[in-house]
């Protein structure tokens, strides 16, 4: 135990650095994801087919590819297939918001489906094209109702990100293999790691839960209570 | 066309008017001219096709055979045309604006205050300032009896407020013409009252309303002409006073007897 307190003090700033990318490389594709999520759920949804085609191929594609095979995709395959290449860090990036927007387009059209079909007559009858009843009626329910669900596909992002040391991204789990290499301490900095990501993501999915069921006493979804 | 033609025109013309789900045909030829500022009980039992004749006016239901003419718009299956013109998406929804709804099941947004359900449409399709929306919204809701509740969430309000409030928002529009689709039928008896004398003294004068109601005693007390349907076919066609008297056909004197009527 001493031991491996004293090793984690040494190698604090390398490990700090590993969670460092591992934050804001899950912050950040979570982010792209809410956005690009919610553009392919509304194509998957639109009355045009050759909308909601392409959408929905993207949707399944992202969800019915395993996350390692679209990061090597993307980083090895992109560069020749459409001349775009990136470093190993936007390789990461573009992968992962690849996966996670999959299934976030998912919850978001769970959430866009189960609003209720009256409302929409309603908001049709008054006269609301079919773009300003999306946007004023329908997304602002289906978004509060998506929430539990897009907080739930942060911890699974999060987690997916331990895989992108495979192309050399300096994640946490990245650092921890130079650790090992250069020390040989195999087992106390792995075990380090392990804690590390549990701490990180317990934390995490424990706000999610409180924050889901903090969520039903505020704003109209109080006045349902 | 002169000015007096023009008001002797019907506000809502229905022509040969069929509609199908699929193999199901459930209107067929439907004719029927409302005259301006008619109030139309719209009869008939469970399945005859009510709700889909009154929502095919608003363009919520397309339909398959026959056009309905609602002032200069005609309505005709896959299409809606003014004089020569289709109508686009945004056009229909234009049109949409001068006639109200109201539903079975309220349909108010759950998300707005009841003062945001109101100024939503006003405010957003029909571009009046917000200051102008508030202030029709406050009058109204003091018309309703609702006064109070400005600031409330539909959900903590009981159906008969909520379907006042629902009235209330389609009034906001300034519609010349209001449809009612079973308004009071998802409300306990003891709430029904409360929602018919609104629709009585605030939606229905002045402009012209087709009202879908089970309740025989409201339609004899507000309907200026009747209208039953039987399987999709229109049995019933005139004034009110008339029919409510003496039914021409054998079907309408059935359903009046079963609704207690005399
Ligand atoms: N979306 C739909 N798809 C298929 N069939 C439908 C649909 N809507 C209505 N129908 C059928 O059309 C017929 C007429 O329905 P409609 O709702 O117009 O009747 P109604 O007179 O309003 O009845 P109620 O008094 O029960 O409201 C019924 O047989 C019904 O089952
Ligand atoms: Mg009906």
């Amino acid at each position: 135990m001493q031991r491996t307190l004293t090793i984690l003090y040494e190698f604090r700033d390398t490990l700090l650095y590993g969670l460092g990318v591992t934050i804001s490389l899950s912050a950040l594709s979570m982010l792209a994801a809410l956005v690009v999520g919610l553009v392919a759920a509304l194509g998957m949804l639109s009355r045009r087919r050759w909308v909601r085609a392409p959408a929905t191929f993207y949707v399944e594609f992202c969800r019915n590819t395993p996350i390692l095979v679209q990061l090597v995709w993307v980083h090895y395959a992109w560069p020749e297939i459409f001349g775009l290449k990136f470093t190993a860090f936007y390789s990461s990036l573009v992968a992962l918001t690849l996966q996670t927007s999959g299934y976030l387009a998912e919850e978001y059209r769970g959430g866009i489906e189960a609003v209720d079909k009256g409302q929409v007559e309603a908001a049709k009858s008054l006269g609301m094209t079919h773009a300003r009843l999306m946007a004023r009626i329908v997304l602002p329910q289906a978004i509060m109702r998506s929430v539990p669900g897009l907080l739930n596909q942060f911890v699974t992002c999060f987690k997916s990100t331990s895989i992108v040391s495979v192309i050399a991204v300096p994640d946490l789990m990245y650092q921890a293999g130079l650790i090992v290499s250069a020390t040989f301490l195999t087992m106390p900095i792995y075990t380090i790691v392990a804690i590390i990501y549990f701490v990180v993501v317990f934390a995490i999915s424990r706000s999610v839960r409180w924050l889901t069921r903090k969520l039903p006493t505020t704003g109209y979804f109080g006045a349902a209570a | 066309m002169t000015e007096a033609a023009d008001s002797m025109a019907p506000a809502i013309a229905f022509r040969t008017v069929s509609k199908s789900y699929g193999q199901h045909q459930v209107l067929f030829d439907v004719s029927a001219e409302i005259p301006r500022g008619a109030t139309v009980a719209v009869l008939g039992s469970s399945g005859s096709g009510k709700s889909t004749l009154v929502r095919c006016v608003n363009r919520l239901e397309d339909f398959q055979g026959g056009e309905i003419g609602v002032g200069d718009v005609r309505l005709a299956p896959g299409v809606a045309t003014r004089g020569a013109r289709k109508l686009n998406d945004r056009q229909v929804a234009k049109y949409r604006t001068d006639i109200g709804m109201v539903f079975q099941s309220f349909n108010l947004f759950q998300h707005l205050t009841v003062l945001k359900n109101l100024i939503e449409a006003p405010v957003g399709v029909l571009g009046w300032s917000k200051e102008k929306a508030v202030a029709r919204a406050r009058d109204l809701l003091a018309k309703v009896g609702l006064p109070d509740k400005e600031e409330a969430y539909p959900s903590r309000l009981s159906g008969g407020q909520q379907q006042r409030i629902a009235i209330a928002r389609a009034l906001m529009m300034e519609p010349s013409i209001m449809l009612f689709d079973e308004p009071t039928s998802a409300l306990d008896p003891e709430l029904t009252g409360e929602v018919l004398s609104v629709v009585k003294e605030l939606a229905l004068g002045g402009r012209t309303s087709l009202i879908v109601t089970h309740e025989l005693t409201f339609a004899r007390d507000v309907a200026s002409h009747v209208m039953v349907l039987d399987h999709g076919r229109l049995v019933e066609f005139g004034p009110a006073k008339e029919i409510f008297r003496a039914p021409r056909s054998e079907r309408t004197r059935r359903f009046f007897e079963s609704g207690g009527l005399r």
